[in-house]
């Protein structure tokens, strides 16, 4: 069988409107990968900067698979929250990252972005807070039709991911 | 080289080990003096420290008089691995220590990153966080007994469970260098970086 190591880290987002920012992830993958060790979501510690614009996680990720097929490789969702003063949250951006089949190590920025509301919904939200989120987050991450969805573009997550293959060459695979 | 990796294989290697030599060379803390870390290492259960201090305590340092500010260390960090499964593949994680005004032990601030995964060096700069109260009250209670938030074992940030209730606040950097070498990665068939397909040549 063939195996797939993850292992690095979510190190932080950034690029928000506000840098009280915390971050919820999981792992997505196809019926042919089984996940052997590691836990498949998480959710990081909250962090408020003291300084700069970058709100720092340090989350650990370390996910080891075993593998049939390279269809439904796995991938990885965030949803991103801002963590206001009196310990509200609200969604501030969606985003996914295939997990990158080249071994090595791989620093990934994760673009994402906010479901919009109307004219209503922005203007009670910049008064009241909160924001609106996705009835199906699978839309984020799957192969979904979605031309009825209106987004605005949120911040970067960035991951530090290292990937280490096992036994891909014996099955004449080449990554 | 295709040879050396069969024999290897054929040996019945069954572990491989990583050696890491580097060190921790700076933090940057402006809002704190007097500093000094400690060090330790997380792993999972395949793995075993064979070569290394557990835990590492540095000198104390005071901030640099000049615009930099900086707490130069210059900690080496010396530690050999030996492991049968790349899950679990340690990390360090590092406390920052200073003096509050009270004069007791206090933590300023923590870091955690992965040793690398790769062969061959590499410089990091990782990000430092301390632990907030949780409302404004434990804060003010906190300020006046000198008890501040700290994590009861820092090896908590070497898993992903268990963080999602805590309240961090980044203020420093920390830079780092590490040399790293593996053994026998290559005969229990893992591939660590792009373009090594030395199976290709087995089916040859």
């Amino acid at each position: 069988m063939a195996e797939v190591h993850v292992i690095g880290q979510i190190v932080g987002a950034s690029e928000f409107p506000e840098n009280d920012l915390f971050c919820k992830w999981e792992a997505h993958f196809g019926p042919a990968w089984k996940r052997l060790e590691g836990e498949v979501s998480g959710q990081t510690q909250v962090d408020c900067p003291a300084s700069g614009e970058m709100a720092y996680f340090a989350h650990p990720i370390d996910l080891h698979f075993a593998t049939r097929g390279l269809q439904g490789w796995p991938k990885l969702h965030f949803e991103v929250f801002h963590y206001d003063w009196a310990g509200r949250s609200s969604l501030v951006g969606y985003g996914f990252a295939h997990v990158p089949s080249q071994p090595g190590l791989h620093k990934i920025d994760c673009v994402t972005w906010r479901p919009t509301g109307s004219f209503m919904d922005e203007v009670s939200s910049k008064f009241v807070g909160g924001g609106i989120q996705l009835k199906r987050p699978d839309l984020v991450y799957e192969l979904h039709d979605r031309r009825n969805v209106h987004s605005t573009a949120g911040g970067k997550v960035h991951l530090e991911l290292s990937v280490i293959l096992r036994n891909f060459d014996k099955f004449g695979v080449e990554c | 080289n295709f040879q050396a990796i069969q024999m290897a294989a054929e040996a019945g290697a069954s572990s491989f080990m990583l050696n890491v030599c580097g060190q921790i060379e700076s933090v940057e803390l402006p809002h704190y003096d007097y500093i000094f870390l400690i060090y330790q290492f997380v792993h999972g259960d395949d793995w075993e420290r064979v070569l290394g201090l557990e835990e590492g305590v540095s000198q104390l340092s005071s901030k640099s008089a000049d615009v930099r500010g900086l707490h130069a260390f210059a900690f080496p960090v010396e530690v050999t691995f030996k492991s049968t499964n790349p899950h679990g593949w340690p990390q360090l994680v590092v406390t920052a220590l200073g003096t509050d005004i009270w004069g007791n032990q206090v933590v300023r601030g923590y870091s955690v990153c992965h040793l690398p995964m790769q062969p061959g060096r590499v410089t990091k700069r990782v990000p430092l966080f301390a632990p907030q109260s949780s409302s404004l009250m434990s804060k003010l209670q906190g300020l006046m007994q000198s008890e501040h938030p700290l994590y009861t074992d820092p090896k908590i940030l070497g898993q992903g469970q268990g963080r999602q209730v805590t309240r961090v606040r980044s203020l420093g950097q920390m830079t780092l260098n590490f040399s790293t070498s593996m053994k026998n990665t290559r005969a229990l068939g893992y591939q660590l970086l792009p373009g090594e397909n030395f199976g290709a040549a087995a089916a040859m």
